[in-house]
């Protein structure tokens, strides 16, 4: 049971193309996540992460494969009741623009059928979860009245307020400026640390995935598997210092560096064939600023 | 406007122009001071029965087919041609071909002010229930929403906006009907009384008419207006 949380077993996903053709995305992906962990799934981009995770939450039917959660077994993708123990995060923050934060926040315990809360209950996990993330002054605010990390700030606290046991997050951060990104991983880290969450996070930041995760996953390029999965050494109050003089920073970000840039280096090879002189110059010009996280990020 | 106006006064006295074909501003407004409740309120009363019952009709059907419409795809496909094709008939040419299925009534005056009215309201709701975010589609999958939930919380909540432009340009063509109808089918009504007006030369009536009509549709649009300011209050 136990080691059977979350457990995704031969995941395949096909989709089709306008023109009627048959693309595998997902081959064979094998996920298995314990309960309390932090997971983040990292790849080359168009390589289905996303897709994956819209998978878990069961936005998309899978093509095969089966996801094992709390000791039940779903072949077709997790059933409708099901859903209410997972909680969703956008990449963009995809709050509804006609309703306050408040009214936002309450959207999930429209559907949470199987608990009768009172409305008063209902009153105060929503003021619980605002305070959560520190939104509480704003609950009669309208989406546009707020920043882009407030509003983020209220899709976390949505996707909490039915206190789901795993948190599903899409680069949750990917359209923020570096500093909002930097302060929300760092709650982030905290919220997951005191709810006690799962949570499993798509993301193109190795920072952030350092920062977060105790296991990375790394996908291929399309048709994917998991090629690497990664065990991040550090402890929780380790997160909090420097991880940068962590004695153990350098050698994981080295690793995860050459696994993601593994697949992007066959990919220029690919592309210098008809293009030779551009890759070639753009790589001289990237290796002068020795910034190679860049090219293997995006 | 008042330059217009001005101009219009002036020129009326300098080059004597005769009442009958062009009244002068000042005309006018006596005429509607002196005719407004006894000729015109009456007539426009019934219009704007005709009008304000089509248009309260027009407005629910007009969502309602829209929702249905914006069911499937292929649906839509075959739904907008044909709106298309109502929006641009005049209505006033079909009212011959109602009025042996319905007779003079005055049902066939509504019937008119609905048929001008309605397909403009289905167009842009479709629009709006068309073009809803799929991000916000798959977060309501992820709850498992159904259908129905999905189309009142996001699908018609998105699209509110679109549907009260809708409702704006719907009330602006009710009156268009409205009157046209009145000059269809006879028996009542302000188009009737612009028309009678028109045959007897009494010009001065035929623009205070006007003037009123041009006033009701004014009001009645601040009226949609003012719904909609207080309806979308996130905007």
């Amino acid at each position: 049971m136990l080691d059977n949380f979350f457990l995704l077993e031969n995941i395949q996903k096909s989709v089709y193309t306008n023109e009627g053709k048959t693309i595998r995305v997902l081959d064979q992906v094998d996920i298995n996540v314990e309960n309390h962990e932090f997971i983040c799934i990292m790849g080359p981009s168009g390589c289905g992460k996303s897709l994956l995770l819209r998978i878990m939450g069961g936005i998309d039917n899978m093509s095969g494969g089966k996801i094992s959660f709390k000791g039940n077994v779903y072949e077709d993708g997790i059933d409708k009741q099901t859903k209410s123990d997972f909680g969703y995060v956008f990449q963009h923050d995809n709050l509804l623009d006609w309703r306050t934060v408040y009214q936002n926040v309450h959207l999930p315990l429209e559907f949470d059928k199987k608990s009768n809360t009172k409305k008063t209950d209902e009153r105060e996990r929503i003021l619980n979860v605002l305070k959560l993330v520190g939104l509480d002054a704003y609950e009669k605010s309208y989406p546009r009245e707020l920043s882009g990390g407030m509003r983020q700030r209220t899709a976390i606290a949505r996707a909490l307020v039915h206190n789901p046991s795993i948190l599903l997050l899409d680069q949750p951060f990917g359209a923020l400026d570096a500093i909002t990104r930097k302060i929300l991983s760092y709650e982030l880290l905290k919220i997951w640390h005191r709810e006690q969450k799962t949570v499993i996070m798509v993301t193109n930041n190795i920072e952030e995935a350092l920062l977060l995760s105790n296991k990375i996953y790394v996908l291929s390029r399309k048709p994917s598997n998991v090629t690497h999965i990664i065990d991040v050494p550090f402890t929780y109050d380790e997160r909090w210092t420097n991880l940068l003089e962590h004695p153990e920073y350098e050698a994981v970000t080295e690793e995860l560096t050459g696994y993601l840039s593994e697949r992007s280096e066959h990919e220029n090879a690919h592309e210098s064939q008809d293009n030779h002189s551009t890759v070639k110059s753009l790589d001289h010009y990237l290796a002068s600023l020795g910034d190679i996280d860049h090219r293997v990020s995006c | 406007m008042i330059i217009i106006l001005l101009l219009w006064e002036i020129s009326t006295i300098a080059f004597h122009v005769d009442s009958k074909v062009l009244p002068s501003f000042t005309d006018i407004l006596s005429a509607f001071q002196n005719k407004f409740i006894p000729i015109i309120l009456p007539d426009l009363l019934i219009t704007m029965k005709n009008l304000v019952l089509g248009y309260v009709i027009a407005v629910p059907l007009g969502i309602l087919i829209a929702a249905i419409c914006a069911q499937s795809q292929t649906l839509v496909k075959i739904a907008t041609p044909l709106i298309i094709m109502t929006l641009v008939t005049p209505v006033i040419i079909i009212v011959p071909i109602l009025i042996p299925f319905i007779g003079f009534d005055a049902k066939i005056k509504v019937l008119v002010v609905i048929l001008q009215t309605a397909p403009i309201i289905i167009l842009n709701s479709l629009v709006g229930f068309t073009n809803v975010k799929q991000e916000k589609l798959d977060l309501m999958k992820s709850y498992g929403a159904s259908r129905f939930e999905i189309f009142r919380k996001i699908t018609f909540m998105d699209a509110l906006p679109r549907v009260f432009a809708g409702l704006e340009l719907g009330c602006i063509l009710s009156t268009i009907g409205a009157v046209s109808g009145d000059i269809a089918v006879g028996d009542g009504g302000i188009g009737t009384r612009i028309q009678m007006a028109a045959s007897t030369l009494a010009t001065d009536t035929v623009f205070a008419s006007i003037l009123s009509t041009c006033l009701l549709a004014i009001i009645l649009f601040q009226v949609v207006v003012w719904i909609e300011r207080n309806v979308i209050a996130w905007k």
